[in-house]
Parts: C-alpha cells; sequence; structure tokens
C-alpha cells in the first residue's frame, strides 16, 4: 500500500514539475546561432485532406519555417515521387528567395512562407480505392558561423605566462544554430620555430535531410586569414565539397601560422556556406 | 487489535479454499477463465490482507512496533502468498496459454485487425498479469513499464523526436528509479518484467516483418518460418507457467517438453540471425515507428509472400536441413503449388498423366517462367468469377433427363459478359451432346448475356438424342460455360529518376523504393484474381522498377491463366506505352500478334521479349522522381468447365 501510494504521488509532482514552464527567456539576450535548427515543412492536415476521391481537387497547404539561426537562400519546395497516373499538379514547384532567419524578431519556428500545392485526382482505372505516397522535397542554401574564443599558446613548452591555456583534448561544441554543425575542435601546434597553429574541426552533418555541398566562406583567427581544407570528404564538380557516401562527417582542417611567442586569447571566425535538402513523405488514399 | 486479526485469519482461510479451487480450475482449460477471476481477486485481497496487517500494527504498537509487524505480517504471510500466488500463475498462464493458441489460429483464419488486437491487448494484460502473479513482491511494479510504454505509443503517437524521448526516458527513468529505491530495490524485477508483456505485443503483431520492411532486410525463409509462425502468446503463457503446473505427470512432462521445443525454437531463431544488407532510409520523419495497422500490413504482407498455411510443415520438414534450409523451403513451397495445381489437372483427374509426371512438367515450365514477367494480385479491383455449379441428381428414369445447372457470375465492374454454355453426356468413350436452355428454347450453344454485378442463372441440360440405359447406367455430365471477349486490365508502376549523380543515385533509388515497391508484389504487374492476365514488365532488367536515364531497357510480357479454366482464345491485347512515347527497335513485340493457344498450355503464353526506348521526358530530366503506372489490356475467350454423374435407368412407357 505504501508503495503504492508512493509511486502515486511521485507521478502525480512529475506530472506538476513537467507541466511547469520555466520563465520565458528574454529573447532579445537569446542566442540563435545554437542547436542544429534547420527548415521545418509543417502540413495544415485540415487544408490537407488525407483522402480524396476520384476526379477531385487535390490539395496540399503548408507552412515552412525557418529554424535555423541563418537566412535560407534559393528554397525550393517541390512535390515529387508520386504517381502521375493518379494525381496531377500542374505546378509541383516552388521557390523563394529567402526566408528569415530565427531572431528577436520571429517566433521560436523562426520566418515562415505559406505555400500550397493544388491538382486534381485523376481515374482510378477501375480500382476500389489507391493508398499513393509522395514526397515532399526542400532545398535551400544557407551558412553556420563557428565562432567561439580561443586560446593560442604557441610556446614550446608550458610556461607560465599569466597568459591563457590551450585546451588539452579536443573541445565538444553544440551545434551552431544550424544542422551543418562544428561539432568538436582540436587545437595544435606544430613547429618551434615558425610556429604553425592547426585547427582541426569536427563538421557533422545533424539534421534531417542531407548536405549536397559546402564550401568555405570565411576563416579568421583574430585579423589573421586561416588557410582551410577539408579532409575525408568528397570533391564535387563545382569544387565544393560534400560528405563521403554512408557518412554525415568530416574534417576541416584550418592553418596559420603565428608570430607572438606568449600566449593570449582570441576569436576564431569560421564561415560555411552549404546546400541542404531534406524531404518528408506522405500519403494520400484516393477513393472511388 | 483483535478486529484486523480475525479479517486476516478470514482472508487466509478464503485464500486456502481459492487455493484448493484455483488449482482445480488450472487442470481444466474450459474453467481457465474462472480461475483466473478468480485468482485476481485472491491476488488483491492478498495485498488487502498484507496491508490491514500494517495499519493494525501501527496502530496499536506505533511506528517502532508496526515495522516488527510489517516484518512479521510479511514474513508469515509468505507461505500463505505463496501458494495463491502459483494459483493465480497457473491459471493466468494457462488462460494466456489457451487464449494464447486461440488468437494465433484465429490471426490465420480470421484477418479482421482491430478484433484481433483487442485480443492482444487483452492478452498483454494477462501477461502481466501471469508474470506478477509469479514475483514475491512489488508485484504492482509491473505496472509501470506497460503503463509508460501505453503512453508513449498511444499519447505520444509513438514519437522518436528526440526532445520527446530524452523528456520520456528522463521521467519514466526517474519514476522506475524512484519507486525502485522506496522499495529498497524490491521492484527492480517486477520493473523489468514489465518490459516481457511489452516485448511481445510487438512481437504479437509484427515488429519483426515491419522491421524487415522498413529496414529493408533480406528476410530468409529459415526466418519466415520461425517468426511468423511463432504462437508468442501461447508460448508466453507455457513459460510462465509454474514447474509442476498439474497433478498429472504426463500433461507435466508433456507441458515440459513443449517449453523444449519453445526453446529450441527460439534457439534457432537467434542463431540464425543472419540477416544481411541493412539499409536506412536517408530522410527520417518524426514518427518512424508504425501504427499497429501498419504492422498487421507488413505481416499480413510477408505472410502473402510466402504463402498460405500448408508452407508451414513443408517448412518444418526443412528444419532437418539447416544447412540448405533456403534452399529446401523454396523447393518445398514451389512442389506444393505445382501439386496442387497438377491435382486440378483433367489429365490428372482422368488418370491419362500421373501427378508425379506432371509435377515435373510443371517443374521445367516453371523454371522458363521464372525468367518471364511475373504478376501479382490487384485487390483493388474486383474480380469477375463464373461459376458453374450441378447439383446431385436423383436416378431419372426418362431417356431425355433434364439435368439442372446452376451458372454463379459475380460482375462487379459490371461488365457486358457475353456467355455460351454447352453440355456433354459421357459414357466411356460415347460422348453425346447435348442441348441447354434456360427454361425456353434449348440449344447446343446456349448464349447469355450478363451485364449486372451477379446472376444466378438456373439452366437445364438434356441429351440432344435419347439414352440407351435399361439398366442403371452411369453418364458424366460436361458442362462448359464460356466467356466471350473477356477483357482483364493489368497495371504495371515504374519510377523514373532521370539525370542524376553516381553518387546520389543509390539514396535515390532507395527511397523510391521504400516509397513505391516495398514487396515483390509492387514491383509486378498487378491484375484482377480472374480467369487470365496479361503480365508485363520493363526496366533494367525488367524487374528492377526504378529506371535512370542512362539504362537500357527491356521489356517482356506473358498472358497467364489463373482461373482453372481453358483459355479459348487470345482476340487482342495492347499496352498503353506506345501512347506515353515508348517505342520499341522490335517491331512485333508491342502490337498484337495473333496466337494460336496450344491445348496443353495451362499456365503461361509467352508474348515475347524486345529493347524498349523510354521517352525524353521520362529519361533526360532533372528534378524529383517521377513515378507513373501503365496498362496492358487482354481480350480473350475463356471457359469454365465441372461435370457432375447422372444415373439413368429408362422406364418404358406403359
Amino acid at each position: 500500500m505504501k508503495t503504492r501510494i508512493m509511486v502515486v504521488i511521485v507521478l502525480i509532482v512529475i506530472l506538476f514539475v513537467s507541466g511547469c514552464g520555466g520563465d520565458t527567456p528574454n529573447t532579445l539576450q537569446k542566442n540563435y546561432k545554437l542547436g542544429y535548427g534547420s527548415l521545418a515543412l509543417v502540413v495544415d492536415e485540415q487544408r490537407s485532406p488525407s483522402v480524396v476521391y476520384q476526379h477531385r481537387p487535390f490539395s496540399l497547404a503548408l507552412t515552412l519555417y525557418n529554424r535555423a539561426g541563418y537566412e535560407a537562400k534559393n528554397v525550393q519546395v517541390s512535390m515529387g515521387s508520386y504517381d502521375q497516373t493518379f494525381i496531377s499538379v500542374p505546378n509541383p514547384q516552388q521557390q523563394f528567395s529567402s526566408l528569415e532567419a530565427r531572431s528577436a524578431f520571429t517566433d521560436d519556428n523562426g520566418g515562415r512562407a505559406d505555400l500550397s500545392f493544388n491538382g486534381e485526382t485523376l481515374d482510378l482505372h477501375g480500382s476500389e480505392e489507391r493508398r499513393e505516397n509522395y514526397r515532399l522535397y526542400v532545398s535551400y542554401d544557407s551558412k553556420m558561423e563557428f565562432a567561439p574564443t580561443i586560446c593560442v599558446n604557441t610556446a614550446s613548452y608550458s610556461v607560465f605566462d599569466a597568459g591563457c591555456q590551450m585546451p588539452a583534448k579536443p573541445l565538444s561544441f553544440s551545434g551552431q544554430g544550424a544542422p551543418l554543425a562544428i561539432t568538436k575542435m582540436e587545437e595544435i601546434v606544430v613547429g618551434a620555430e615558425n610556429p604553425e597553429l592547426e585547427l582541426r574541426l569536427h563538421v557533422e552533418d545533424k539534421g534531417q535531410g542531407k548536405i549536397k555541398s559546402m564550401r568555405l566562406g570565411q576563416a579568421r583567427l583574430g585579423n589573421v586569414p586561416l588557410a582551410c581544407s577539408f579532409r575525408d570528404m568528397v570533391v564535387n564538380e563545382d569544387k565544393s565539397f560534400s560528405f563521403k557516401k554512408d557518412k554525415r562527417d568530416g574534417e576541416v582542417i584550418c592553418t596559420a601560422t603565428l608570430s607572438e611567442k606568449y600566449s593570449y586569447d582570441t576569436s576564431l571566425f569560421v564561415e560555411l556556406l552549404y546546400n541542404y535538402e531534406f524531404s518528408v513523405a506522405r500519403q494520400v488514399t484516393i477513393k472511388k | 487489535m483483535a478486529e484486523p486479526d480475525k479479517r486476516v485469519v478470514k482472508a487466509e482461510e478464503r485464500e486456502a479454499d481459492a487455493e484448493e479451487k484455483s488449482a482445480k480450475a488450472s487442470g481444466e482449460s474450459a474453467s481457465a477463465m474462472k480461475g483466473f477471476t478468480r485468482s485476481m481477486g485472491d491476488w488483491f485481497k492478498t495485498t488487502g490482507a498484507q496491508n490491514v496487517k500494517q495499519g493494525a500494527g501501527k496502530a496499536a504498537e506505533g511506528v517502532k512496533k508496526a515495522t516488527v509487524a510489517v516484518g512479521g505480517a510479511v514474513g508469515s504471510s509468505a507461505a500463505a502468498v505463496g501458494k495463491p500466488m502459483l494459483a493465480a500463475a497457473k491459471s493466468s498462464s494457462t488462460l494466456l496459454l489457451i487464449l494464447g493458441v486461440a488468437h494465433y489460429f484465429l490471426r490465420y483464419f480470421y484477418s479482421d485487425s482491430s478484433s484481433l488486437f483487442v485480443l492482444s491487448f487483452v492478452l498483454f494484460l494477462v501477461a502481466g498479469f501471469a508474470l506478477a502473479a509469479r514475483l514475491e513482491k512489488e508485484r504492482v511494479a509491473i505496472l509501470l513499464p506497460m503503463l509508460m510504454f501505453v503512453i508513449w505509443y498511444w499519447v505520444f503517437d509513438a514519437s522518436i523526436s528526440m526532445d520527446i524521448i530524452l523528456s520520456f526516458l528522463i521521467i519514466g527513468g526517474s519514476i522506475m528509479l524512484l519507486v525502485a529505491a522506496l522499495t529498497k530495490g524490491g521492484s527492480v524485477i517486477a520493473e523489468l518484467a514489465g518490459f516481457v508483456p511489452v516485448l511481445f505485443l510487438f512481437l504479437d503483431v509484427g515488429l519483426i516483418p515491419f522491421l524487415i520492411e522498413k529496414l529493408d532486410l533480406t528476410i530468409t525463409p529459415l526466418i519466415e518460418a520461425l517468426v511468423l509462425y511463432m504462437p508468442w502468446w501461447a508460448y508466453l503463457g507455457l513459460f510462465t507457467l509454474p514447474e509442476h503446473p498439474t497433478d498429472n505427470k504426463f500433461l507435466n512432462g508433456f507441458l515440459g517438453l513443449l517449453k523444449f521445443g519453445g526453446i529450441i525454437w527460439i534457439v534457432i531463431l537467434v542463431l540464425s540471425v543472419s540477416i544481411p544488407g541493412v539499409g536506412y532510409e536517408d530522410v527520417s520523419t518524426t514518427k518512424v515507428l508504425p501504427s499497429i495497422e501498419q504492422f498487421e500490413d507488413a505481416q499480413a504482407r510477408v505472410k502473402a509472400k510466402i504463402g498460405p498455411g500448408e508452407l508451414f510443415l513443408t517448412n518444418l520438414k526443412c528444419l532437418g536441413d539447416l544447412t540448405d534450409f533456403a534452399n529446401c523451403v523454396a523447393q518445398g513451397k514451389d512442389k506444393a503449388q505445382l501439386e496442387a495445381t497438377c491435382k486440378e489437372t483433367e489429365d490428372v483427374k482422368s488418370g491419362a498423366t500421373s501427378l508425379d509426371d506432371c509435377v515435373i512438367e510443371e517443374q521445367k515450365k516453371a523454371q522458363i517462367a521464372k525468367s518471364q514477367a511475373g504478376s501479382s494480385v490487384d485487390t483493388k479491383v474486383e474480380a469477375t468469377t463464373l461459376k458453374v455449379e450441378i447439383p446431385q441428381v436423383n436416378l431419372q428414369s426418362v431417356a431425355k433427363p433434364a439435368i439442372a445447372v446452376n451458372l454463379l457470375v459475380e460482375n462487379p465492374r459490371q461488365l457486358s459478359l457475353d456467355l455460351i454454355v454447352n453440355c456433354t453426356f459421357k459414357k466411356d468413350s460415347t460422348v453425346i451432346k447435348g442441348e441447354v436452355s434456360e427454361g425456353g428454347a434449348a440449344a447446343e450453344q446456349l448464349p447469355l448475356k450478363v451485364t449486372s454485378d451477379t446472376a444466378q442463372l438456373l439452366l437445364y441440360c438434356s441429351p440432344a438424342k435419347d439414352l440407351e440405359a435399361k439398366e442403371i447406367t452411369s453418364y458424366t455430365v460436361v458442362v462448359e460455360a464460356m466467356v466471350k471477349g473477356m477483357i482483364t486490365t493489368s497495371s504495371l508502376r515504374r519510377a523514373f529518376i532521370g539525370t542524376v549523380l553516381r553518387e546520389q543515385k543509390e539514396s535515390i533509388v532507395k527511397t523510391v523504393k521504400a516509397d513505391h515497391f516495398k514487396s515483390t508484389q509492387d514491383v509486378e504487374s498487378k491484375a484482377p484474381a480472374e480467369f487470365a492476365r496479361i503480365n508485363f514488365a520493363f526496366g533494367s532488367p525488367e524487374k528492377n522498377p526504378v529506371i535512370a536515364s542512362d539504362d537500357k531497357l527491356r521489356f517482356s510480357s506473358n498472358v497467364e491463366n489463373v482461373g482453372g479454366g481453358r483459355i479459348i482464345a487470345i482476340n487482342s491485347y495492347s499496352y498503353d506505352l506506345s501512347e506515353r512515347g515508348f517505342s520499341s527497335s522490335s517491331a512485333n513485340c508491342l502490337p498484337f500478334q495473333k496466337k494460336t493457344i496450344p491445348e496443353n498450355v495451362r499456365t503461361k503464353i509467352d508474348l515475347g521479349v524486345c529493347p524498349l526506348t523510354a521517352p525524353s521526358d521520362l529519361s533526360n530530366f532533372k528534378s524529383d522522381p517521377q513515378v507513373q503506372t501503365f496498362f496492358a489490356t487482354l481480350n480473350y475467350d475463356y471457359a469454365v468447365k465441372a461435370q457432375g454423374t447422372v444415373q439413368v435407368q429408362v422406364v418404358p412407357v406403359g
């Protein structure tokens, strides 16, 4: 009896605790360039019936949200992989030049764009009903920025100079507000006379889709430009890079020759531009 | 103090009484439900008795003494509790065993998935009770994982969104840990046991077939046989039975043997899980776990792939040859199907050909047919059926007896069916032509027209000339109904992916296959389950349903007789490929070519193989995949036959 009462009490307490939300964060202080936010497609189920009758209009109403911390450009949404024998959609592609990033000026879903696909269902050729699968494809261009403050120490030996200490182990990061994220960074100093700082950035696709291509935008350490190269990746025809087959991660190696012989904190800025695509599977039942 | 003690004594008396009754009940399957209900009552009564003791201790002797009392109560009631629990375990396990067997057979002979799911859910609860009854303490905790699963699956819609999963795992895990801490670890076993009914619920409703389809695993026949034909709930009932469930040694031994068999079965299952080719979809949606309907659908599709119940025995025979199990099952399956086909043929029925010879002949044909386009039944299109029935007739005493014949027509597509019916009387090698009438004028070939969705035509067949039968003579009456100009349309789905980069092709193909070609049936042409059909396929090769711009296409087709009757003539056939812009370098491939139907053809008539060229709008494009369904129409004459025996003894008039 005691146990059961305790179980009930614990359940009620947890229900209350989980039901209580925290304070609404101050949106002006909120950093939107955190996490793995991406574009998200939300179907308006009320205006997109899942059962449609033969020779009747077919409609699909959607809202595209930009939950990433960066603006999305060249956004293309298309309806595809549907059986054209039973569904006709005259205009299966829609484009938006840009979609606003999630910021203090948008709600938590970020910038939004409403769109719809309209068409009609065709003859079922004698079938009583058919369940037709189709996909909504989304592709867009965007970027991610990696801008931590790091400690650089080119001294040959670990001498205490009242500056900072370079991390001995790789540092972990939890996303920069985009599906493409730098999740680990390792700092290595090579050479003694003319020391070179090597930053090994582990890049991962943490989204639900696929990075089609990526390229380097800017890379600076303070004011010093970094020379970066993509490793363990595939070079595309247009000189952009993508992850190897069945892989969702790779390395970007950035180097800089340093003249200072003491340790100091400085800002790192690495910008990666990428093209991303994902799709959502849907089903419609067509009845006679 | 005295009052609670009396109640405890009464409760224990009732327990002892219940134990006796429950033990009897468990021995008899018919009264298992009664025993289960009673045992449930006992279970809660026992818990109540413990609580009464706890309460009494607290009231009379304060907190310290109460602790001692509780300890004593638990200790002293352990023996008393043990026996009713054994009885409860026995009756609930017996009930689970019986309902599990019933559920297993219902699943295979009754396909209402919603009712079956309700039964599955009941079994889920009974399994929880059966397991709880076997535990010594903190039995209520078994409900925690079961309840959590139910909440996650139905309230949270089985979402695997990281936020929900994390929140759920943290909350659920915390509750379980807290309960475990509060009970000083006593509830851990019960909490873990709660996952067993959850696992069995999923196994029962088809988790494994779903994973096979969802994850695109290549299922081996061994796995098919071991997993799909496993009466999961019944085995759980069997394994939760106490060590000596009955007083009958023979029955106990038999149940032990069944348990041993179950263990062997599961060991084989575990050892043989060497399923290659795991693949995941590139794009995941929020909900990956299926609804129960999806589970049932998946299970039905996989079962359909391996055929009906008799394969179970074939597969069991092959367990003796585990080194080549897959081959053994495949061969057994083919042979069983061919034997069934041969038994229906006239040659085998009349003894002109032996069953073995027929099977060998059919095997040769099947080898040839394997390279041809296949087919599957389009369940979405209602089939036309034609059946001839000759009711049993008594001894006839006239020279021209009229034999009643029923012609049953199902015409759900409301086609205009032209039928011709004829009949003959046979005695040894003598064949006497018959005349058919619909109550009016009789004719050797009676034409009929059916346009309604169902029709039952009452006909009469009489010999055209007098039968000579002074003694009682048996005649075989053969009635043949032919449907002329029957049209059956087949459909074939193909996906075109256009010009894609080599490195993207694999993932695009995988996604398209997951969306549109989950099973072999989706790859083949489909037609309603009626008389004959045209099978056709194209691709690179024909059975590859996804076509890229640089693929060289091959087309093949055949006409298949599936109705158990005879294809009299192929009047015409056509494909809508030409009007969709497809072409072939072979002039004789796509257009209709008149075919002579050989007398001995029982299954397939080959229509040819040729190269095919896709139109540019389906090959040279750069956009999302395009999916299209193509149609082929077969116009043919088809005859179905029935025969009966009539005994005649002509009695001279006057």
